[in-house]
């Protein structure tokens, strides 16, 4: 440190004063050079270093992410040392956080990258990075210069339902497929032989003289079933011993019903009363059934970034969806338990042309007494404690 | 996850740094030995420099490693005693051959002379002037040797150290030996500091030829040059040390780039300082004297200047009164400081004042930031010397200071505004008639002069209640002008003429000629005549007929 010299500085400059002697004067200027060369280039170094983050920011549970720092030193004004800390959230490293050390030449870019693994969805901040320089003679203290962090989005695990053995287009297999009213005929899918039991309204009489065998229309179904995910995540609903394993759960479950749906063209929706917390812990606007990947997708981060919450209780959730659902429309709720009025609920939803389902995650204690009374009312009802009698779920049902 | 793709910690170059180390050491002892050397060869003439900064190098480099040696391999050299011992005994036979070797150009027999005398008086013949003086000067670069490698030894990247101070058994305060390496370094170079400007000032007094110390100066850079890259690679095993102890892994090449920036750092500083002036012709009092001379000077001459207008109103009502007003007064307000100054002024070039200026700002800043720096650094003492009473009053007077110069500073300010206030109103008040415009665009290019006469035009109609709105083109506020004043049809076609040439002139690339500037200010000059405010309605629909 600069203070070091101070005194041998001090006793230069009196002796450069009293007798006037050249050399004096010369190594005067040559620490006191030193010294503002040394600040200068301490103050100077990291103004033009430039930093660049690149990697996917949406990444799978399990999956690796690798990341790539692209360090520029835009300036001609070499750096000598470059301290770099990255730091990184406990569930995507397996150390500690990313650092290194290297210099860096005139206009030199440098690239380092590491692996992250997830083991946990989130919505996680990689970074800041943290650069840090000085001098060669350690004359000032370290200069420091932060930039700032990016967003990885770890989705929740899915697991796939149809591997299960589910049987039709709806995970719980209540609403007939055959139903026309979900077919546009301005929408030609394909053509297939005529079978026994198909409408005459449906031959396509063109095709049928051309290959010289009778052949029906296939339409598009232009009012997919509709899938209404409708996830509880409030605390009250989860018993505190399995709290955490319990909620997780209960958020694999919803992206699994929703890649279920995404897989099989369903509109499918999403309701929560967690809390977002890339969105100032507020509880994320109901996302209205759609199809498409990009709408998938936008479910996915949901749930990736989705936290339990005490902002909404689970019965204004549920009758703001009942009464948003249209006909005919699939609602699966998730939860960790339930009031008995609020199956009372569903059975009335269930009366106005909504298919409900439950599925139950972690530890329940009224499980049986629900289940007794789902099945009077009619409501499919799961239980999963574990992720493996969530993949059992499925298998239960064929 | 998995870290650290790019960079793979390789072993370290601990021998190279280390060897790099000593040698650098030794090349400082030697620029040392060679001042010595070069001083005593003053002191005493027969003493020969022979070959002593290179037994200086020789030694400082074999007493390093030796010290090394000690503290890591176990064997003989542990006995330190018996160490030391064959030490100086071979610095003694060194220096003794050494000066049987200088004795060469004066042929073999010389030697063979010195050697035979030694059994008739030992001590006397063999441990003469020559011999005691450099086998004193190699001791001397011996015990120095020893200084330089406690520190150094400890600032060394043993690992296997290193991993027990990582787990807290040992702790190596590497600070602190690189506190004593500068120490070391910078009293060595103070004390070739003095001996240089002892040389320069008082030794000329007993010889008569000037002795050139030139070479000496270049000498003491390469001291410092090889100081200060010595410290830079301390400070890169400090930091090296730092990061391993926090698990970041350093690139390989960071020593090899460490030692290069660092030579060019301290080459650009050598180059910098190599054209900056080191004789000053004026030193701190003299430098002050003339300072303050020369604010006399300047506020004489303003006091002067100022004072000037009142003797000349003094003198002219006395001349009124008839009071006669004594010569020698009128004679004192030249200021005498001129002729004080002058001999200064004439004496020292105004280059060599500025830069002895130069030299003393930089230097009264350099010292006040250290004592600030070493003060902010103690805060102890910081608080000691706050609590002083002798600092409260300095405060207090320095409060008073800036209270005084901040209420100056306002009045200064007010009395100022209110100065520009009261001529401004002045000025408004006698309400200062313009030009003639029409005299204006007489002098002007043509185009220039239909400009004129229509923004004339349009300013004067705005003075006698039709204002022009900013969103107007010509064309529309020409419409607006005739809407207003519907009943005088006569206007029309003047009006239109002038919108005409005056669109021309300014949006059009067409030449313009006098003819036309004479008949735009015709037709301004039509216009204004027939203009009567009182024929303007309030409402442009109560015109309409």
């Amino acid at each position: 440190m600069m203070v070091d010299f101070l005194p041998f500085i001090i006793f230069l400059m009196i002796l450069a004063v009293f007798l006037r002697a050249e050399s004096a004067l010369t190594v005067i200027y040559m620490v006191v050079g030193t010294f503002l060369l040394g600040f200068w280039w301490n103050k100077r170094a990291l103004r033009h270093v430039e930093v660049t983050r690149s990697y996917f920011e949406r990444a799978y549970l399990g999956e690796t992410v690798p990341v790539v720092l692209k360090i520029k030193n835009k300036s001609i004004l070499p750096i000598l040392w470059l301290e770099i800390h990255e730091g990184l959230p406990v569930d995507l490293r397996s150390g500690k956080g990313f650092k290194q050390v290297f210099s860096l030449g005139i206009r030199e870019e440098k690239q380092i990258g590491y692996d992250l693994m997830p083991r946990k969805r989130g919505y996680y901040p990689l970074g800041p990075l943290l650069i840090s320089s000085g001098d060669p003679l350690g004359l000032m203290q370290p200069t420091q210069k932060e930039f700032p962090s990016s967003p990885l989005t770890v989705y929740p695990q899915i697991v796939n339902l149809t591997a299960f053995g589910l049987p039709s287009r709806s995970p719980f297999g209540t609403i007939k497929h055959k139903n026309p009213v979900f077919e546009d005929p301005s929408r030609i899918l394909g053509k297939r032989e005529f079978q026994i039991g198909d409408s005459l309204r449906r031959i396509d009489w063109k095709s049928s003289a051309a290959t010289g065998q009778l052949q029906v229309k296939l339409y598009e179904a232009s009012i997919s079933l509709e899938l209404a995910i409708l996830l509880d995540l409030h605390r009250d609903s989860y018993t505190l011993k399995t709290f955490y394993a319990s909620t997780e759960l209960a958020v694999t479950a919803a992206a699994s019903v929703a890649a279920w749906g995404k897989t099989h063209r369903q509109s499918v929706g999403l309701i929560t009363n967690g809390t977002d917390p890339h969105n100032n812990d507020q509880v994320p606007p109901p996302l209205k059934p759609r199809t498409g990947a990009g709408h998938f997708i936008h479910i996915l981060e949901i749930l990736a970034r989705v936290q339990p919450g005490e902002s909404r209780p689970l019965e204004s959730l549920l009758q703001d969806s009942l009464a948003n659902l249209s006909w005919g429309a699939t609602l699966v709720l998730i939860s960790g338990s339930l009031h008995e009025d609020m199956l009372i609920q569903l059975f009335n939803a269930r009366k106005r042309g909504i298919n409900p389902a439950i599925i139950f995650t972690g530890q329940t204690p009224e499980y049986r007494s629900l289940k007794n009374l789902a099945g009077y009312y009619k409501i499919q009802l799961h239980k999963a404690a574990l992720p493996t009698d969530l993949k059992m779920m499925g298998v239960s049902r064929t | 996850m998995s870290e650290n793709r790019n960079l793979e910690q390789k072993p370290l170059p601990q021998n190279t740094l280390l060897t790099l180390n000593f040698l650098l050491v030794s090349v400082m002892l030697t620029c040392f030995a060679f001042i010595i050397s070069s001083f005593l060869h003053i002191i005493a003439p027969p003493w020969g420099l022979y070959w002593f900064p290179i037994l200086a190098f020789i030694v400082s480099l074999i007493t390093l490693i030796a010290r090394y040696g000690q503290q890591k391999t176990p064997g003989i050299l542990q006995n330190k005693a018996l160490s030391i011992l064959v030490e100086i005994l071979l610095i003694a036979l060194i220096a003794k051959l050494v000066s049987l070797v200088s004795m060469l150009p004066r042929g073999w027999s010389s030697i063979w002379v010195e050697i035979l005398s030694w059994p008739k008086d030992f001590p006397l013949n063999f441990f003469d002037l020559d011999f005691m003086l450099r086998s004193s000067g190699l001791f001397l670069i011996w015990i120095l040797a020893w200084f330089f490698s406690l520190p150094l030894i400890q600032l060394e990247e043993d690992h296997a150290l290193m991993e027990q101070e990582k787990l807290g058994v040992t702790f190596t305060d590497r600070y602190k030996a690189r506190r004593s390496l500068i120490g070391l370094i910078f009293s060595l170079g103070i004390v070739m500091i003095i001996l240089l400007g002892i040389w320069k000032s008082s030794l000329p007094f007993f010889f008569e030829e000037p002795i050139p110390t030139t070479y000496l100066v270049v000498i003491l850079l390469a001291y410092f040059f090889t100081a200060f890259v010595f410290l830079a690679l301390n400070q890169y095993v400090i930091m090296k040390a730092r990061w391993y102890f926090n698990d970041i892994p350093v690139s390989p090449k960071l020593a090899q780039h460490w030692l290069f920036y660092s030579l060019v750092f301290i080459s650009l500083v050598i180059v910098v300082i190599i054209l900056l002036p080191t004789n000053l012709p004026l030193n701190f009092s003299q430098l002050a004297q003339w300072l303050a001379e020369a604010i006399t000077f300047l506020v004489t001459l303003i006091l002067s200047i100022l004072i000037a207008p009142v003797a000349l109103l003094i003198s002219f009502l006395g001349s009124l009164l008839n009071v006669e007003v004594p010569e020698e007064t009128v004679q004192r307000t030249e200021p005498e400081m001129i002729e004080m100054l002058s001999p200064t002024l004439i004496t020292v070039p105004w280059w060599d004042v500025v830069k002895s200026i130069l030299f003393w700002i930089v230097f009264l800043t350099v010292v006040i930031f250290a004592i600030a720096y070493y003060l902010r650094d103690k805060p102890n003492l910081l608080g000691y010397l706050r609590g002083l009473k002798v600092a409260s009053w300095m405060r207090n007077f320095w409060q008073w200071l800036v209270r005084g110069f901040k209420t100056i500073q306002k009045t200064a300010e007010e009395s100022f505004q209110k100065g520009i206030d009261s001529v401004n109103t002045f000025l408004r008040r006698q309400k200062l008639p313009l030009p003639p415009f029409g005299d204006l665009a007489k002098f002007l290019p043509p185009r220039q002069a239909v400009i004129l006469v229509y923004t004339d035009w349009v300013q004067w109609n705005q003075q006698h209640g039709f204002e022009r709105k900013p969103s107007q083109t010509p064309l529309e506020y020409a419409q607006a002008y005739h809407q207003r004043l519907p009943e005088m049809d006569d206007l029309i076609e003047p009006l239109k003429s002038l919108t005409d040439v005056f669109i021309q002139a300014r949006y059009s690339r067409r030449t313009i000629v006098k003819a036309q500037a004479k008949q735009a200010q015709s037709l301004s000059h039509h216009l204004k005549k027939s203009f009567n405010p009182q024929d303007i309605p309030q409402n442009p629909e109560e015109g309409r007929p």
